[in-house]
This record gives structure tokens, C-alpha cells and sequence, in this order.
């Protein structure tokens, strides 16, 4: 056993490489070896060692040869002799000398050098006179479980999979032990893409010992990445836990698989199952929930909520089950695309939340949230005004209260209180950091143009621009800037585009019909001035939020006609055939347009929209 | 620079100018222009592919505004180029006289070449997902170019005769896994290896080098019957390495299970190969290199994308067509780009290849091209003309982002070229 230490075999196998290196006597013990050899016996062991680097192998085995004649009983010039012969694929000559060696070496020593010969039986091309010889070693070895590791060992060392597996199998039933082997089997019949076998394999030895779970759960994250593994890992698993339910290892095996194959309910189930039956604290239960609420598995999530708040009432971790059904139900809102009613849940949660809980550390944060959700969805400006209020007072000098206050900002401008808005924006131009800051210094330009003070507009959009880092905010205001430098005042009072900057701020206070009818008396009454496409734009923009689709259509389409010098005549072509395909349903119509809009404009923006939504297009009609 | 040597395409100008001339009155010709002020250079070769397989014929101008193409107008086309976001000129038949007369004269280096019928393109690579891009697949996808995916079971099975086009990527050919040891353990490889293995076994080889072998061989006789081969990456020098390594074993103990042949080198035959001679394969299992064919990445101080290119050579357009479609870009200089096979040194170069790029001053091979029996075979260095260096895991390129890559362009020269008609040899 000392050639080929067990530790050695296992840390090959861990290691997870099929070494394909000759088995080895000790380089340790060679190298001390080496350093006995004295006088002329060391002179020609460096010579036939210099042969072999020239790659003049002929030579370097008569030396060798010579050497191993004289001294027998030196491992050193057996095992170099034996390296020649087989770096020269003479591999008779090797399983000469190693038969030699065999009758050499004492009985201990023998399986070794047998498995050894075996796999150079195999190298010359008899494959069944190899096989009988590794299936001898180990008869010769007494069937031990060693002698089968050994014979694995030197077979897969020459990719004979199939046949290592059948060894081992061997192994298992001349030993009477069903159990040996597992991890060595398992890792074979990966190699060799037979899944559910592998599974098998694992399985097993999870019987045995569940606290090999997270090893095998390791073990099978990797294997799962190939075709078919992880089907394959979920069929016998639940045929497992059909024969043996009672084993919690197996379930907690298949909730993780069928988490990693996206079926959050049938985890759920197991690890239901595996919450009454084991001493739990519902944390598991909890992170699963968080993890299907994120993957879009909301009634499970729901579920799984649910539970920990019926399971574990006066826990903490009843707490942050509330605030997680309060986060998914705004995840679903934000993702669906009837929201209101998941909003209505999300807000009623989130309340209910901080009147139970209103010194948790989480409170700031939900106080945002249900601020959003008055402001932004409901519109009820008065209770989103008490909420950031108080969050703007209570967080001052906080980032959250920072930007309570700019939502308070917005608020006033919805509300129309320009003033008030104006003055928050301006404060925190100066006080907040960061984006924030130049984020309030545009929407303070945004309050001068609505108020008609177009030059002091310009001013605060160009120092916004220079000092925002966000793409958005910084497209949004050279967008005014250029609006601004193409409708230069043509009279004295500039009506026109006083006027169309108040129709804008009626949109921006969802103020659709009086939007509509703005726009409208615009284009009767400035209809010639630049700003009438700008305008026209407006008013198609409130249709659609007013879901006036038809009257939408009709803006657009004679958009071209009326405004034949916009730079938005691409623009309005691309929402003409936006409705049409996604309002109407007129596929053929849609596709004219989009086909149109390639043609008339093929250096817009819009263009790789548009060929997206071609091809989408010819996809379906195919 | 001679190619008098090829069977293949050789223009008749006075023919083409004939037939371009006495075609029926063309209401409205459509220029494609090649050259900087395209669009889209990468999807021109797609529509052109689209038009030839509408059976509209394709005049490719030679060296003319980077190797433009002239359609005859039909229904459907200048939308088709719309949609896919070519730019393009419409020419009345007065200019389109006056430019085909401008291309066949003697004073320019131009020449037409008739493109008739769109070749059938197979592309050699495995139906497993590998972690890495295959610059020719993303160039065929993105070109709206169709293909077949074939592997080795179906070269062995002789398909190969139903295509015109071949195209090999990162392969190898010599049996060694893409010497892509160090990744032994991860399932993409151990799949490939079961993948292999196996298909060795169902033609009856221990080896899969054994099997690679023959289909090595299978493609060699596909060229010689007149097939089109088109190489990149390591599908290039493994190629010529397995052809050499015929007679022997190159192949380290720690891919078969077996050393190398000792006497390898001696066993060499470097008359069995495409494009290079007198090389020595690495016997090295370790060493992420099969060969010293390769030059391996620039020296440290040009490993830049700014600063590391390579140029590509101007030949004839009227006598030497096949070597001028296969540069045509709207540059002269590429930005080079790395590979597991990179360049080609030149000492390796057999004297008969035509070099079509090197990298200057550094006897370095980028792009070349040569006749085997009927066909021929064109080799280029590197992975990925977009990704200056593709590691293993990298996501692949989004060809959208490059549209105008010259890089790029000279590998759908190569889809085009054998669409080119048929001549007879000129005397």
C-alpha cells in the first residue's frame, strides 16, 4: 500500500481531475533515490537522463538497461527504464520489465505494478487481455477495497469510464458492501453523461449521511450545467422520496433542484413539508419567499409569506415577512400591466406596517414608499404633502429627507404653487448633493419656462447640464435648450411659446383635457409658428394618455403634411405605426408604415426601433 | 503575386462589360457603395446574398469605392435595403454605362466580376454550446446570411459535396480539446471530451485524434473536388498540424492516455498540408499552443487595439480577381486582434500561398490564400476582429455595434467569392 497511499488516490479523485499521468513511484523516495547514487553507477544515470532530455531514447535505455541488470533491486533505474520503454511506446519491453518487477516485489507491493501492466496492455491495443489483467489484480489482491481504488485509478487514466463504473460495481457486490464507491461512481457516470444514474449515486450517500448534503448539492451544481442533468437529477430524486419520504435530506435536495429549474410552488411544497417536520425559525421559509417574490413567483411568495406570519407570530422574523408581502405586492404592480389593484395592497401593507412598527429602522424607507404611491400613482397630493412632510422634517439632513423635499418640490408644481416649488428646487440646488442637486436646478429651469422666463431658463438648463452626470436629466434639459433656441420670440409678447409652455405644465399637473383644448387653441391661433409641431406633439402625447387613440391616429398621420420641415416627423411616423400595430392590431398597416419610415428617414434614431418592430412583424405573420 | 495558378474565377471583361451593357434597359441600377460612406457594410454582403438568391445576378466593382455592388433594381430591393439599413444610390442607365466604363478601364486597378449564384454555406462546429464566440456564425447571423451547422458524423458521411462554402472556427484538429487543459474539470469541456469520444467510437477510433484525422482528411478532399474552405483561430494551423501528423502521434499522455511519438518529428510530412511547412508542434500539454506556426500576441508594447494592426495587400482587380475580392474592405490597415492562433509566422508559409495582410515589419502573417487540386483554402488569424482579446466565458460580440468592421468585412469577402462566376482559365 506505501506505493499508492489511499490519501493519494482520494485527493486525486477531489481534486476532480482524471489525471492522465502514469502512475508513479514516489518522487520523494526517487529523488532521495537519486541522490545515493555514487560514482560511475551515478555518472551513467545522469548520462542516460541527459539521453532521454536529447530525446535519444534508444540510447538512454541501453543505459538504463545495463543499469537495471546490475542493480535489480534499485527502484530508481526500474522505473526510469520502465518510463523509456514507455515514452517509446515500446510497450512489450515495459511489460516485460514489469513482469519481472511483479515477481520481484513482495505481495503487498504487487496490485500496483499489475494495475500498472494492465493499462500498458491495453496501450498496445489488447483491450481484452488489459481488462482480464486489472480484473486479476484485483482477485490476486483479495478483492479489497483498495485493490478495486487502484485498478479504477489506472483505468481512467486511459478514459476507460465505462469500464472503471462496471469495475466498481464488481467491486460493490464481491465486497458485499453496496455502499463503497459512491462518490467514485457518481463522478463517473457524470463523465460519461448518464445523469440520473449519477443521481442515484449522491442520493445514496445522502441516505447515509445528510450532512453531505451541501457536498453533494456542490457536486451537482456543476453537473447540472449539462444538457438534460438537472431533468434527469428531479426524476430520481422524487422517485427517492417516493420509496423513502421520511428522509428530509432528499426533500431539501429536491426543493433546491426544482428552484434551480424555476418551479417555485413545487419547492415550496417540499419545504413546507420540511418546515412541520423539522425545528424550524421560518428564516428558510422567508429568504425563499424574498427569492420567488424577485423571480415573478408571487403566489408562491405569497404563500411562503404567509406562512412565516401564521408560523411565527411573535418572532421577528414576522416582521420582515410583512414588509416582504408589501415589497411584492409593488414588485407586481410595477410589473403588471392591470397595477392598481397590487399598488392598493402594496400601500395598505406598507401603512399598516409602520402603524404597527413605527420605530423599526426599515421606517424611513417605507415612509418613501407609501409617498411614492400617493404622489406619483394615486395622486392623492394631500396625504403624499403629509407623508413627505414629515419624512422631510424628521430626516432632514438625510438623503432620504432630501428627497422628500424635492418630491415635495413636485408636488408644489402639480398644485401650482410655482412659488413654493421654486423655492424648494433652489434650496436644495444648494444643500443636497449629487445628482439630486442637478437634478432640482433643472426642474427649477423647468418652473421658468413654464412661467414664460425663457433667458433665465437657458441659464439654469446650461449650468443642469454641465452638472448632471445622469444621462436622462441631462438629454431632458438640452432637449428645452434646443426648443428654446429654435422658437426665438417672434413679437413682443412671444404668446406662442408662453403659451405652449403652460399647456405644458397642465400635462405635467394631469390636467389632460385642459391640455387638449391648450394645444388646440394654439395651433388655431399660432398655427404657422415653429412652435405648432412642438404643439401638435402635446396634444397627440395627452390623447393617448386620455386614451383617445383615434383621434391620436389622426394627429400623427397628418403630421407630415402639416409640419413637412419637423425635425419630429419621425417621431409622430413611428407612433402612427406604433398604434396601429399595438391599438389596432393592423399588422399589414403597421408594417407599411414601419417599411415607410425606413425609407423617409433612414438616419433616424428611431431606426433600429423601427427594424426591430419589423422584424417582430414578419416573426408573427410567418 | 500571381494567381494564374487557380481554376477558378478569372474575368472576362469584355464579356461582362457586353453583358452588363446589352442586359434588357435597366429602368434603375442601385449602387451599394463600399466605401466610408456606407452604412451598414456588414449587412450589404446579407443583401446581396438575398438578392442572388432571388436569382437577380450582383456586380461586384472591384476596388471601386472599397468594392461596391451594382443591382438591377427589382421589386422589393431598395425596401429590402431600407429595412436592413444599407445605403445606397440609384443610377439611371446613363451612369450606369459611364461607371461600368469607368470599372473595365485599363487606367484604373478596377475590374466587375458577375456574382450569379448564392453559395450553399456549411459551418463546421460542434452542436454544443461552447463558452466562447465563432466570429464567422455571429458575421453569418448578423448578415442575415443562411447556413447548416455540420460536425464530424456528417463529414464522415460525405456532405461535404452539398456545399459550396466551408467554414472552420476555433477547432482542433489535432485531437487535443483546444489544449484547454487547465479546464479539464468544467462541464463544457467534459462534455465536449464525452462528446468526442464517442463520436470517435461510432467510427470505430480509440482516439478522437484518430477521427479528426479523417475528417481532416475528408475536407482535403472536399477542397481538392473544388470546395471553398474557409478557416479562422485554431481551426487554421491545427488543420495543416493533423495533415503533417498523418504517420504519427502528436498527441501528449494527457489527451489520450498515451506520450507522444518519439520519433514525431521525423514523421512529419509536411507535403500533406494546405498552407505551411517545416513546423514543430508543441508537445507540451500544458502550453496553450499547438504549434510554432502561431506568433502568439503582438510584443507587450503594441498589445493595444490602438496601436496593434495589420495591412492588407493591393492586388490586380483585372488579373488577379481572387485574392482582390477576398481584400476588398474600405481600408487598408485592420486593427489586429488576438486568437489562440493569432498570425502566422511567415517562415512557415509555403511559397505558393498568396499573403493577402501581414502585420508590418513583424513578418507576421494575418490573412492568406491558396488553391489545393479544384478549390481553394483561405486562412485567418485571430478570434474576434470586435474583441481584441475574447477570454474563455466572454459574452459574444454584438455585431450591431460594429456594422462598418473592416475586420469583419474580410470574412464575408470570402462568402461572396465563391458566388462569383465560372470562367474559363484565360490563355
Amino acid at each position: 500500500m506505501r506505493f499508492f497511499p489511499i490519501h493519494l488516490l482520494v485527493f486525486t479523485f477531489l481534486a476532480g481531475s482524471v489525471s492522465a499521468q502514469p502512475q508513479r513511484a514516489d518522487r520523494t523516495a526517487q529523488l532521495s533515490e537519486e541522490e545515493s547514487l555514487e560514482g560511475t553507477d551515478a555518472s551513467r544515470y545522469q548520462l542516460a537522463l541527459s539521453y532521454i532530455r536529447g530525446m535519444q531514447f534508444d540510447q538512454a535505455i541501453a543505459v538504463l538497461r545495463e543499469l537495471h541488470v546490475e542493480y535489480p533491486e534499485r527502484p530508481i533505474f526500474f522505473e526510469k527504464l520502465k518510463e523509456a520503454y514507455v515514452n517509446t511506446k515500446e510497450y512489450e519491453n515495459a511489460i516485460k520489465l514489469l513482469d519481472e518487477e511483479i515477481l520481484r516485489r513482495d505481495e503487498e507491493q504487487r496490485p500496483v505494478l499489475e494495475a500498472e501492466r494492465a493499462q500498458l496492455l491495453y496501450l498496445s491495443g489488447d483491450e481484452p487481455a488489459a481488462m482480464k489483467a486489472w480484473y486479476a489484480m484485483v482477485e490476486s489482491a483479495f478483492s479489497t477495497e483498495t485493490a478495486y481504488r487502484i485498478a479504477y485509478n489506472s483505468m481512467i487514466q486511459v478514459r476507460l469510464l465505462v469500464q472503471a463504473i462496471d469495475l466498481l460495481i464488481n467491486g460493490r457486490q464481491k465486497i458485499g458492501n453496496q455502499h463503497l464507491f459512491q462518490v467514485e461512481v457518481a463522478y463517473l457516470y457524470n463523465l460519461t453523461g448518464q445523469h440520473e444514474l449519477a443521481t442515484q449515486e449522491y442520493l445514496d450517500l445522502l441516505a447515509l449521511n445528510d450532512r453531505q448534503l451541501n457536498y453533494v448539492k456542490g457536486r451537482l451544481a456543476r453537473d447540472l450545467q449539462q444538457d438534460g442533468a438537472l431533468e434527469s437529477a428531479i426524476r430520481v430524486t422524487q422517485k427517492y422520496i417516493s420509496i423513502e419520504p421520511e428522509l428530509q435530506q432528499f426533500r431539501n435536495l429536491l426543493a433546491w433542484l426544482y428552484e434551480e429549474n424555476g418551479d417555485f410552488e413545487l419547492a415550496y411544497n417540499e419545504l413546507l413539508f420540511l418546515e412541520t417536520e423539522a425545528e424550524a425559525s421560518g428564516h428558510g421559509i422567508f429568504q425563499f419567499a424574498l427569492r420567488a417574490a424577485e423571480a415573478g413567483a408571487y403566489s408562491t411568495a405569497g404563500k411562503a409569506f404567509q406562512n412565516v406570519l401564521g408560523t411565527y407570530p411573535e418572532e421577528d422574523i414576522s416582521v420582515e415577512a410583512r414588509l416582504g408581502i408589501a415589497t411584492m405586492y409593488r414588485l407586481q404592480g410595477e410589473r403588471s400591466a392591470q397595477p392598481s389593484e397590487y399598488y392598493q395592497m402594496a400601500l395598505e401593507a406598507y401603512e399598516n406596517f409602520l402603524s404597527d412598527f413605527p420605530e423599526h429602522h426599515q421606517t424611513p424607507s417605507v415612509m418613501a414608499q407609501i409617498a411614492h404611491l400617493y404622489q406619483d400613482i394615486f395622486r392623492n397630493r394631500d396625504s403624499a404633502r403629509y407623508v413627505l412632510s414629515k419624512l422631510a422634517t424628521e430626516y432632514a439632513d438625510s438623503p432620504v429627507g432630501h428627497q422628500a423635499q424635492f418630491d415635495l418640490g413636485r408636488l408644489a408644481i402639480e398644485e401650482g404653487n410655482l412659488d413654493r416649488a421654486k423655492e424648494i428646487f433652489s434650496q436644495l440646488s444648494d444643500h443636497a448633493e449629487g445628482e439630486l442637486s442637478a437634478h432640482a436646478k433643472f426642474e427649477e429651469a423647468l418652473i421658468y419656462f413654464y412661467s414664460g422666463k425663457f433667458e433665465i431658463t437657458q441659464s439654469l438648463l446650461n449650468s443642469s447640464i454641465r452638472q448632471s452626470t445622469d444621462k436622462e436629466i441631462a438629454n431632458d434639459a438640452i432637449a428645452l435648450r434646443v426648443l428654446l433656441l429654435e422658437n426665438p420670440p417672434l413679437d413682443s409678447t412671444n404668446q406662442a411659446l408662453m403659451s405652449y409652455a403652460k399647456a405644458r405644465l397642465l400635462l405635467r399637473q394631469h390636467k389632460i383635457d385642459e391640455t387638449v383644448k391648450a394645444s388646440q387653441d394654439i395651433l388655431s391661433h399660432w398655427g404657422q409658428y415653429p412652435i405648432a409641431d412642438e404643439t401638435q406633439f402635446l396634444l397627440a402625447e395627452a390623447l393617448l394618455i386620455n386614451k383617445q387613440f383615434d383621434e391620436a391616429l389622426v394627429v400623427f398621420e397628418e403630421f407630415s403634411r402639416l409640419h413637412p420641415q419637423s425635425p419630429l416627423r419621425d417621431h409622430s411616423l413611428f407612433y402612427y405605426a406604433e398604434i396601429l400595430e399595438t391599438v389596432r392590431g393592423d399588422t399589414a398597416k403597421a408594417l407599411q408604415a414601419y417599411n415607410d419610415f425606413l425609407i423617409q428617414f433612414p438616419g433616424s434614431l428611431l431606426v433600429g426601433k423601427v427594424r426591430e418592430r419589423i422584424w417582430a412583424l414578419r416573426d408573427s405573420s410567418m | 503575386m500571381s494567381v494564374s495558378g487557380h481554376s477558378v474565377i478569372q474575368v472576362c471583361r469584355v464579356v461582362v462589360l457586353l453583358l452588363v451593357l446589352a442586359s434588357p434597359a435597366r429602368a434603375q441600377d442601385v449602387l451599394i457603395p463600399m466605401d466610408a460612406s456606407q452604412t451598414d457594410h456588414l449587412k450589404s454582403y446579407g443583401v446581396v446574398y438575398w438578392a442572388l438568391q432571388r436569382g437577380e445576378p450582383v456586380d461586384w466593382l472591384l476596388n471601386y469605392r472599397g468594392g461596391s455592388f451594382l443591382v438591377a433594381d427589382f421589386s422589393g430591393f431598395r425596401n429590402e435595403l431600407a429595412i436592413r439599413g444599407i445605403s445606397h444610390v440609384q443610377l439611371s442607365g446613363t451612369e450606369v454605362a459611364q461607371l461600368v466604363a469607368e470599372v473595365e478601364s485599363n487606367q484604373a486597378n478596377t475590374a466587375l466580376v458577375r456574382l450569379e449564384t448564392p453559395p450553399r454555406i456549411a459551418v463546421y462546429a460542434p452542436e454544443q454550446t461552447l463558452p466562447w464566440d465563432d466570429a464567422v456564425l455571429l458575421a453569418l447571423k448578423y448578415a442575415e446570411v443562411p447556413y447548416d451547422m455540420i460536425y464530424d458524423d456528417d463529414v464522415l458521411n460525405g456532405i461535404l459535396s452539398a456545399y459550396d462554402w466551408l467554414h472552420l472556427h476555433h477547432e482542433d484538429f489535432t485531437g487535443q480539446y483546444g489544449k484547454f487543459y487547465q479546464y479539464r474539470n468544467m462541464p463544457w469541456y467534459i462534455e465536449q471530451q464525452r462528446e468526442a469520444e464517442l463520436a470517435a467510437q461510432r467510427h470505430g477510433h480509440r482516439k478522437v485524434s484518430q477521427l479528426k484525422l479523417l475528417v481532416t482528411q475528408a475536407i482535403q478532399q472536399y477542397v481538392s473536388e473544388g470546395g471553398f474552405l474557409f478557416a479562422m483561430c485554431s481551426g487554421t494551423d491545427t488543420y495543416d498540424i493533423a495533415l503533417a501528423a498523418f504517420a504519427t502521434d502528436i498527441v501528449p499522455v494527457e489527451y489520450d492516455g498515451d506520450p507522444v511519438d518519439p520519433d514525431a518529428l521525423k514523421k512529419l510530412d509536411y507535403s500533406a498540408t494546405l498552407a505551411f511547412e517545416d513546423f514543430t508542434p508543441s508537445f507540451n500539454a500544458a502550453e496553450y499552443e499547438h504549434s510554432d506556426i502561431d506568433t502568439g500576441p503582438p510584443p507587450p508594447q503594441l498589445q493595444n487595439p490602438a496601436l496593434d494592426y495589420f495591412t492588407l495587400f493591393e492586388f490586380s482587380a483585372k488579373w488577379d480577381p481572387v485574392p482582390s475580392m477576398l481584400t476588398q474592405n474600405h481600408v487598408g490597415t485592420i486593427a489586429g486582434f488576438i486568437g489562440q492562433t493569432t498570425a502566422f509566422h511567415k517562415r512557415f508559409v509555403k511559397p505558393e500561398v498568396v499573403i493577402l495582410a501581414e502585420a508590418p515589419q513583424r513578418e507576421e502573417v494575418k490573412y492568406l490564400h491558396g488553391s489545393y487540386g479544384q478549390g481553394t483554402f483561405t486562412f485567418y488569424g485571430g478570434h474576434d476582429p470586435e474583441d481584441y482579446q475574447h477570454f474563455v466565458g466572454d459574452p459574444p460580440t454584438d455585431l450591431s455595434l460594429h456594422p462598418n468592421s473592416p475586420g469583419y468585412r474580410l470574412i464575408l469577402n470570402n462568402i461572396l467569392f465563391p458566388a462569383a462566376r465560372k470562367k474559363k482559365q484565360k490563355t
